[in-house]
C-alpha cells in the first residue's frame, strides 16, 4: 500500500499558520496579554528612541530640584543630583535591553546548536555535550555570571556575555529533548527513505520542527535575562556612573529608601513590569504551541 | 512519548529559575521594612538629661566598615582605628578643639632644639590587661616593631610613613623613654597622639611576639585601654568589655576610673538604610556613617546627630602629574575651576559637611582659605585655560588635543556615604567644559589593589588622610614620602626639588609663626603654583544616637572614644 507522499511531508511550522488578524482578535480577548505587549513595545520604544519619550537629559541635573517627588513635571521624581528619574529610566532601557537581547542571542545561538548536535548525533557526542551542560547547570547561574564578569572586567557588554553563557545550558537541554522527539517521527524516516542525506534531513526537517519550544523558551528567557542583567548592575558589575542602567538606578536609590522611596521604587517598578510582561507573553506562546 | 516530551519542556524553565531572584526580593524586602516598620519606633527610653553618668549597660553601635584584624597598629579603615582607640592608649592626647598636645600615658616631655630627640616621662601606675606593667621597655619594643615591622611574624612596618627617620628608643630608666630620629621631625609630638589608621597604640610585650595570624585571636591582643576584647567576628561584629582597674584616661577628658559602659558591640552594617532602620527600631543605640538624607528625618524623630569634621586633608583629587592628560597643568587647573561648589553643597552635602576651601581641613593648624582664588567655580576661565592649551571641543562635546580625547580616569573609595554622589556631581559639571571624568569608585580592598597601579593607570586618586597636623601635607605629597601626585624627573613644569623642600620645612620647626608660614607656602604650591590637587569636600564623621546615649567623644582625628560614654537607662 502506498501512502501519498504529501501526508508524510513535514507539517508546516506551527503557529505561523494562524493569520495575523486572528491573532490580534485573540489578543483583544486577553487584556492581560495585551497590556503585556503594550508594556514591552513601549519599553522597546524607550530603548530605540528615548528622545521621543522625554525631553529631560539623563545626565544633567538641576541642583535646585534635588529629590523632587514624582509630579507632573518629573513623573518618577528626581534623584539626589536633581536628574529626572523618568529620563534616566527611559535612557537606561537602552543599556538594559541591549544587554538582554545580546544575552538571549548568545544563549539561544550556542545552546540551540549544542542541543541540536547532541540530540542528532547521539552516542558519545551526546554524552559529552550533555555532561558539560550538566556541569553548567550545577553551578548557580549568578555565581557563574559573576565569575565571567570578574574575569572579563566590569561592563555592560560583559554582563550580557556572562548572562548569556550562564543560560546556554537550559537552551541546549530543551533543544536536545525536542530533537530526540522529532527524529523518531515518521516524516523524518520517510525523508531518509527518499534518499536525503543526514545534513539535509537535519536542516530541512529536524531544525524547523524542533525550534518552536526553544523560541518559547527564548521569550521566557528575555524576562529572566532582564532581571539577571539588572541584578548584576545592582551589584555594581555593570555600567560605570553616570550611565543609567536599571539595576544601577535601583542600587542608587536604595540608600534613600526611607526618606525618598521613589528613587528606588520607580525604576524597580519598571523593571518588574517588563519581567512580568515578558513572562506573560512567553506563557501565551507555550500555550499556543501545546494546542 | 508526548508525556515525556511535555514534561521535559515544562521542566526546563522551572529548573532554570535564577536562585537569586529570591535574593533580590529579599534585599528589596529588607529595604522596604526599613522604610515601613520603623516609623515611630526608636524613641526608646526618655533621656534622663545630662546629669550624673550611670554605670553599666551595653552599647550597640553600628558602622559601615569592619575590623579586618584586632591588631590596632595595623589598619586602613575607620572601624579598625576606632576600635583600636578603645583598647589601647597613646603617649599623648591632642585636644580636638585647640590642637594642643596634652598628657596621657606620658606625664610630661621635652625635646631638643633640632627636634630629633623627644624625651617622655611616663606614668608609673599603668598596667596592661594581663597585669604586666607599662614602662619604657614596652615603649621601645612597640616603636621598634611599629616602624620596622617584623618579617618573620608577618608584621608590616605600619608606622614607617608616620615616623620617617626613626633611629631608636633609648630607655635611660624604667619610666623615661627617649625617641630619636636622624632628621628633624617636628610632627612627632602629634604623631605620639595619633589615633587614626595604623596608630601607635601600645601593645603588651606578649602581644608583640605574636605573628599577624596569631593576632587574629582577639583575647591575645592585650592593650592598656579602657576596654578589652571579648570577641571578634570579621564582617559581623567586635565586642569589647570594660577593663577592670582602668584609671588613666587622658586628664583632658576629665574622666576618673573605669569606663561607664560594661560592654560595647560594634556591629558592621554595610547598608545605610539598614543602619538607619536598626536605629529607628531600637536594635542599636547609635550608629556612625549616617546616610546624609537620613540625618534630617532621624533628628526629627528625636535622635541626636553629633558630628565632627575629620582633621587632616580634605577629600582630595590627587592629580597624577606624569600621566596624560593630567600632566598638563591647564587640565589640572581647569578641573579645579570647573565644578560647581554651590550645587555640591545643596544636593549632596548636609550641614555636617562642608565644601573644601583648601587641601587642609579648617580645624588643622596652618589652614588657609582658597575659596575666593583657586578653589572657585569659574567655568568660563576653565574653558579659556583649556582652549589656550590647545584643547578644542570635539563633536561629542569632549575636548580633543592632537587626536587624543580629554578623558580623565578617577579611582575612588566608596567608604564614605557622600563620595559617590559628590564625584558624580563634579563629573556632571566637568562634562559641560568638555572634560570626560570617568569614575571607578570601589570598596577599600579593591582601591588598595588598584592604587598599586595608580602611577600608570589612574589620572586621579580620590581619598583623604586624617591627621591633625599640617605635616600631613609632607606625608601625603612629598616625593620622598607619599608622593600623592607621582612627581618625578619627567614631571613637566614642576620643580620637584622645590616641592620636596617646601613640604619638608613643615618638619623643621614647632614655632607657631614659622610653621604657619610654611604651611601656607605648602598649600600655595600644591593648590596654586603646580595645581597638584583638587580638594573636594571636608569629610565628617556623623553619629546618630538615641537620646539616652551620652558622652561619646570625638578626638582630634574625629575617632570616637567610649570611656566617657554612658546610657541613662544603664542597660
Amino acid at each position: 500500500m502506498t501512502v501519498p507522499l504529501d501526508t508524510l511531508a513535514a507539517p508546516a511550522r506551527r503557529g505561523s499558520a494562524r493569520p495575523l488578524l486572528g491573532r490580534l482578535g485573540g489578543l483583544a480577548r486577553q487584556p492581560v496579554l495585551m497590556v503585556s505587549w503594550i508594556i514591552v513595545l513601549v519599553v522597546i520604544g524607550w530603548a530605540v528612541a528615548p528622545r521621543l519619550f522625554t525631553s529631560y537629559s539623563p545626565y544633567e541635573g538641576d541642583s535646585a530640584a534635588s529629590f523632587a517627588p514624582p509630579s507632573v513635571e518629573h513623573w518618577f521624581g528626581t534623584d539626589r543630583l536633581g536628574r529626572d528619574l523618568f529620563a534616566r529610566t527611559v535612557y537606561g532601557a537602552h543599556t538594559t535591553l541591549t544587554a538582554t537581547l545580546l544575552a538571549v542571542l548568545i544563549a539561544f545561538g550556542i545552546g540551540t546548536v549544542a542541543g541540536l548536535i547532541a540530540g542528532f548525533s547521539g552516542g558519545i557526542v551526546d554524552t559529552a555535550v550533555m555532561r558539560l551542560v550538566d556541569v553548567f547547570l550545577a553551578i548557580p547561574s549568578l555565581l557563574l555570571a559573576m565569575v565571567v564578569v570578574s574575569v572579563l572586567g566590569y561592563s555592560t557588554q560583559n554582563i550580557a556575555l556572562a548572562v548569556g553563557i550562564s543560560s546556554i545550558a537550559s537552551f541546549a537541554r530543551v533543544m536536545r529533548a525536542e530533537v530526540l522527539a522529532v527524529v523518531t517521527q515518521d516524516y523524518v524516516r520517510a525523508a531518509y527513505g527518499l534518499g536525503r542525506g543526514r545534513l539535509g534531513v537535519m536542516l530541512r526537517h529536524v531544525v524547523p520542527n524542533s525550534l518552536s519550544s526553544v523560541v518559547a523558551l527564548a521569550a521566557l528567557e528575555v524576562g529572566t535575562a532582564v532581571l539577571a542583567v539588572a541584578s548584576l548592575g545592582f551589584l555594581g558589575y555593570g555600567a560605570p556612573p553616570p550611565q543609567p542602567e536599571w539595576g544601577l538606578l535601583v542600587a542608587e536609590g536604595r540608600d534613600y529608601v526611607a526618606t525618598h522611596p521613589w528613587a528606588a521604587i520607580m525604576p524597580g517598578l519598571a523593571l518588574a513590569l517588563v519581567v512580568v510582561a515578558a513572562h506573560r507573553i512567553s506563557t501565551s506562546y507555550r500555550k499556543e504551541h501545546r494546542r | 512519548m508526548s508525556d515525556l516530551r511535555s514534561s521535559i519542556e515544562r521542566a526546563a524553565p522551572r529548573r532554570k529559575k535564577w536562585p537569586w531572584v529570591a535574593g533580590v526580593v529579599a534585599v528589596l524586602l529588607i529595604a522596604a521594612s526599613g522604610f515601613t516598620l520603623t516609623r515611630g519606633g526608636g524613641s526608646g527610653d526618655q533621656a534622663a538629661g545630662d546629669g550624673e553618668p550611670v554605670r553599666g549597660g551595653t552599647l550597640q553601635f553600628a558602622l559601615i566598615d569592619y575590623q579586618r584584624s584586632p591588631d590596632p597598629q595595623w589598619g586602613t579603615n575607620y572601624a579598625e582605628s576606632l576600635i583600636g582607640n578603645n583598647i589601647t592608649d597613646k603617649l599623648t592626647w591632642q585636644d580636638p578643639d585647640t590642637g594642643r598636645i596634652t598628657p596621657w600615658l606620658a606625664r610630661s616631655w621635652e625635646y631638643n632644639k633640632d627636634l630629633t630627640e623627644f624625651t617622655f616621662h611616663l606614668r608609673t601606675d599603668v598596667t596592661f590587661s594581663d597585669g604586666t606593667p607599662f614602662d619604657s621597655a614596652v615603649v621601645k619594643a612597640n616603636f621598634d616593631q611599629y616602624v620596622h615591622g617584623d618579617q618573620k611574624l608577618g608584621i608590616l612596618p605600619n608606622g614607617a610613613t608616620l615616623l620617617p627617620g626613626y633611629v631608636e628608643t633609648r630607655t635611660p630608666d624604667r619610666y623615661t623613654a627617649v625617641i630619636r630620629f636622624d632628621k628633624p621631625l617636628a610632627s612627632f609630638l602629634q604623631a605620639s597622639s595619633f589615633t587614626a589608621n595604623a596608630q601607635p597604640g601600645f601593645l603588651s610585650l606578649s602581644t608583640l611576639k605574636l605573628s599577624a595570624e596569631q593576632r587574629t585571636d582577639p583575647t591575645k591582643v592585650i592593650g592598656t585601654g579602657p576596654f578589652v576584647y571579648q570577641s571578634w567576628k570579621p564582617q559581623v561584629s567586635t565586642v569589647l568589655v570594660r577593663r577592670k582597674g582602668y584609671n588613666w584616661s587622658p586628664p583632658a577628658l576629665k574622666h576618673k576610673g573605669e569606663a561607664y559602659l560594661d560592654k560595647i558591640v560594634f556591629n558592621t552594617i554595610p547598608e545605610a538604610s539598614v543602619r538607619t532602620g536598626s536605629l529607628e527600631s531600637g536594635a542599636i543605640d547609635a550608629t556612625l556613617d549616617v546616610g546624609t538624607t537620613d540625618e534630617k528625618s532621624l533628628a526629627g524623630q528625636g535622635f541626636q546627630i553629633i558630628h565632627r569634621a575629620v582633621s587632616g586633608t580634605s577629600i582630595f583629587f590627587n592629580f597624577n602629574s606624569r600621566l596624560f592628560p593630567t600632566n598638563d597643568i591647564a587640565v589640572r587647573k581647569a578641573i579645579q575651576l570647573g565644578w560647581n561648589r554651590e550645587a555640591l553643597r545643596k544636593t549632596v552635602l548636609t550641614d555636617s559637611y562642608s565644601v573644601a576651601t583648601s587641601v587642609l581641613g579648617p580645624s588643622v593648624f596652618g589652614y588657609a582659605d582658597y575659596s575666593g582664588s583657586v578653589l572657585r567655580y569659574d567655568p568660563e576661565k576653565a574653558e579659556q585655560l583649556l582652549e589656550k592649551a590647545g584643547w578644542t571641543k570635539g563633536p561629542d562635546g569632549i575636548r580633543v588635543k592632537d587626536g587624543k580625547k580629554l578623558v580623565v580616569k578617577l579611582l575612588g573609595i566608596n567608604n564614605l556615604v557622600v563620595n559617590k554622589p559628590a564625584y558624580e556631581s563634579i563629573q556632571q559639571d566637568l562634562k559641560k567644559i568638555g572634560v570626560d571624568l570617568q569614575l571607578t569608585v570601589v570598596p577599600i580592598p579593591d582601591y588598595t589593589a588598584n592604587v598599586a597601579k595608580a602611577k600608570t593607570d589612574w589620572n586621579i586618586t580620590a581619598a583623604n588622610r586624617s591627621r591633625n597636623d599640617p605635616a600631613v601635607l609632607n606625608l601625603q605629597y612629598s616625593p620622598l614620602l607619599g608622593n600623592g601626585s607621582y612627581l618625578g624627573k619627567d614631571s613637566t613644569g614642576v620643580d620637584v626639588d622645590e616641592v620636596t623642600k617646601t613640604l619638608g620645612r613643615l618638619e623643621l620647626t614647632l614655632d607657631p609663626t614659622e610653621r604657619r608660614q610654611y604651611a601656607k607656602a605648602a598649600q600655595d604650591l600644591l593648590l596654586d603654583k603646580y595645581a597638584l590637587v583638587n580638594p573636594v569636600y571636608n569629610p565628617s564623621q556623623v553619629i546618630a544616637q538615641a537620646k539616652y546615649v551620652h558622652g561619646i567623644v570625638f578626638d582630634a582625628q574625629s575617632r570616637n572614644h567610649f570611656v566617657n560614654a554612658w546610657k541613662s537607662n544603664g542597660r
